[in-house]
């Protein structure tokens, strides 16, 4: 069914009745994620959040397990992730597709039962896009959508003063068949013009982007002065990764005694030295050369050759918030340039 | 005995949590600024050889390392070297202590694709540890496999790890071994020179054989030259890769070799495969 919701809040309300609710909302300093609490969600003028919703479902820091020494060795308890349904409101379709990717990594085979319990748990509603956002929007350039489904349970296009509410995955059918939800009186059916709107604004967004270039045809090159000259630059700082939302390195460390503690998983990544130094002093990448290729190649050629899809959704934070401007994009293009060149 | 029947089936469910494990004994193999020691566990899981395991410590942390050990005996063995804070903690460990322990991790060796073939085992220093659980194995399968040779080799005899054993091996009808120091010592019995050296002298014929090395980078690189120069085809060379690990599972990132991660990918490569990656051949 193609629901429509007049008003946000009163949806949102009934919504908070069964499931914790993340919203965006604007502070001085950008737009962020934060937890719904019941204050109306201005939706005007929203591009995309500073920080992914990637965090709710593979949080920066998490605890593992908990460990305790006695006589009788060692004791570990299991830290079970929490199994409150959680719903992220307004994620970007790109954001929404990064999921997928995680998906890869964490679901396939040993699944990471922290992710896998907290995906099973949340509800994706993805917010369509006006068309691009922000100009390092460049989504439609990894063969993606600003309109798109992928890792959306519902998908939202915001139609006259309400949305137009999708179900794309049985999550998503779900939610509206929740208790909260399934009398509600802040949903009715979408009318047929409602919907046909929907997807005139769907199809415009797409138009509005659509791509000069496919970032998925460029042959990288293992051996080229290219990643010497970008990497002169880069300070190794990290936040290309730290905000990326399909990044997914991380690392475990413990914390607490030799008695008892607990191991910690945290955010990683390979723009750090550290990352991949070994105990011996050897480092496969010690050079920032080596870390912004590995970036790259993880994105553009490791990730698609092991899962089939790149390991980017062209929301373009690494773009925007890089403090030296390095831009994937212009990386990515200036093979392209010498394979128009040499071809 | 109860802490290691709990922890299988949460193990199942939770590829990260390490189980309670007695170490039965530790011993010093190897004095000086790099000392190694041989640590021997309580069996906690069935493996192959070749794999790996994740043994930590609480509070300090964990550390993937080779299982030493072939499946084919009762208990695990880890030879480690003291390189990190991790590897220290276990050196300073004693019998009877308990250690944190999860697995396996990796390929392993394909063994069963080497049946009837003969084995030739290449080692340098710490580098013996995998190559052991191979020599186990044949040794305990002695039937199902050909001429068995292990060449190993260190800096100097205090450094050849697994000594007594070695000692033991050297009258054996089993297999034949040829061990090497990289300096002239007085009384040294065996080769005088670099293992790849040592490598030639042997010359073991490439016809129906499997070659396996592993040991220092630089080594790795002569010992594989060398035997390309032989006649070896390099679909019968393999190799077991390090990397830096956190998960095993393939899903922290840092071991990647290309679109491979060493944890779940390898640690064990043919050399044909690496011809493929920059980035473990530079």
């Amino acid at each position: 069914m193609i629901r429509y919701i007049e008003n946000l809040r009163q949806f949102l309300d009934e919504v908070a009745e069964g499931y914790k609710i993340f919203v965006p909302r604007q502070r001085p300093e950008g737009w962020f994620f934060e937890a719904y609490g019941g204050a109306e969600v201005e939706l005007e003028g929203y591009p995309n959040t500073v920080a992914s919703p990637k965090e709710y479902l593979f949080p920066q820091n998490e605890t593992l397990y908990r460990y305790e020494a006695g006589e009788e060795g060692l004791k570990y308890d299991n830290e079970t992730a929490e199994q409150t349904g959680q719903v992220i409101f307004g994620a970007r379709a790109c954001d929404c597709a990064a999921l997928t990717r995680l998906d890869q990594v964490f679901l396939e085979d040993d699944k990471d039962p922290y992710y896998a319990a907290r995906r099973e748990n949340t509800v994706m509603i993805g917010l369509v896009c006006p068309g691009a956002v922000a100009p390092s929007c460049f989504c439609t350039e990894v063969g993606l959508s600003p309109a798109g489904v992928a890792g959306m349970d519902l998908r939202a296009t915001e139609v006259g003063e309400g949305l137009v509410i999708e179900e794309i995955s049985d999550r998503g059918a779900a939610l509206f068949g929740s208790p909260a939800l399934k009398g509600g009186k802040s949903w009715r059916e979408a009318s047929a013009e409602e919907a046909a709107e929907a997807k005139r604004l769907q199809e415009a967004a797409e138009r509005d982007m659509a791509p000069a270039r496919d970032l998925a045809e460029i042959e990288l090159e293992f051996d080229n002065p290219i990643w010497a000259r970008e990497s002169e630059r880069c300070i190794g700082c990290g936040i290309c990764a730290f905000l990326c939302p399909t990044c997914h390195c991380f690392t475990i460390e413990h914390s607490g005694s030799k008695r008892k503690g607990k191991a910690i998983r945290t955010w990683d990544t390979c723009q750090f030295q550290a990352y991949s130094l070994e105990a011996s002093g050897f480092n496969p990448r010690p050079d920032r050369e080596q870390r912004l290729k590995q970036r790259l190649y993880h994105k553009f050629k490791y990730f698609s050759d092991r899962y089939g899809m790149l390991l980017c959704i062209g929301c373009g934070r690494c773009v925007s918030a890089c403090p030296v401007n390095i831009d994937i994009r212009e990386i990515l293009a200036s093979f392209e340039r010498k394979k128009s060149v040499t071809s | 005995m109860l802490q290691a029947k709990q922890a299988e089936p949460v193990q199942e469910a939770n590829p990260y949590l390490p189980q309670s494990a007695k170490l039965l004994e530790i011993k010093s193999e190897v004095g000086g600024p790099r000392p190694i020691k041989r640590l021997k566990i309580e069996k906690c899981f069935e493996y192959r050889p070749g794999q790996c395991a994740m043994l930590s410590l609480p509070g300090v942390g964990e550390v993937m390392l080779a299982i030493s050990s072939s499946p084919t005996r009762k208990t695990m063995e880890f030879g480690i070297m003291k390189a990190g804070v991790a590897t220290a903690a276990l050196h300073g460990l004693s019998a009877g202590e308990y250690l944190g322990v999860r697995g396996p991790y990796g390929n392993g060796f394909p063994l069963e694709s080497w049946r009837g073939k003969n084995i030739v085992l290449i080692g340098g220093g710490i580098g013996i540890t995998p190559v052991w659980s191979i020599l186990q194995y044949v040794l305990d399968n002695r039937d199902q496999y050909g001429r068995l040779d292990f060449i190993y080799g260190a800096r100097s005899s205090a450094d050849l790890c697994y000594h007594e054993d070695l000692e033991q091996l050297q009258s054996s009808k089993e297999l034949s071994l040829h061990l090497s120091i990289d300096v002239e010592e007085p009384g040294w019995q065996g080769f005088t020179g670099f293992v790849p050296q040592n490598l030639i002298e042997v010359s073991p014929k490439a016809e129906g054989s499997v070659a396996v090395t592993c040991g220092p980078p630089i080594m790795i690189k002569f010992v594989i030259k060398n035997l390309i120069e032989l006649g070896f085809q390099p679909a019968q060379i393999f190799t077991t890769l390090e990397r830096r690990m956190k998960c095993g599972i393939g899903k922290c990132g840092r071991c990647n070799i290309g679109e491979l991660y060493v944890c779940k990918d390898g640690p064990v490569f043919s050399y044909e495969t690496l011809q493929r990656y920059p980035e473990a051949t530079e």
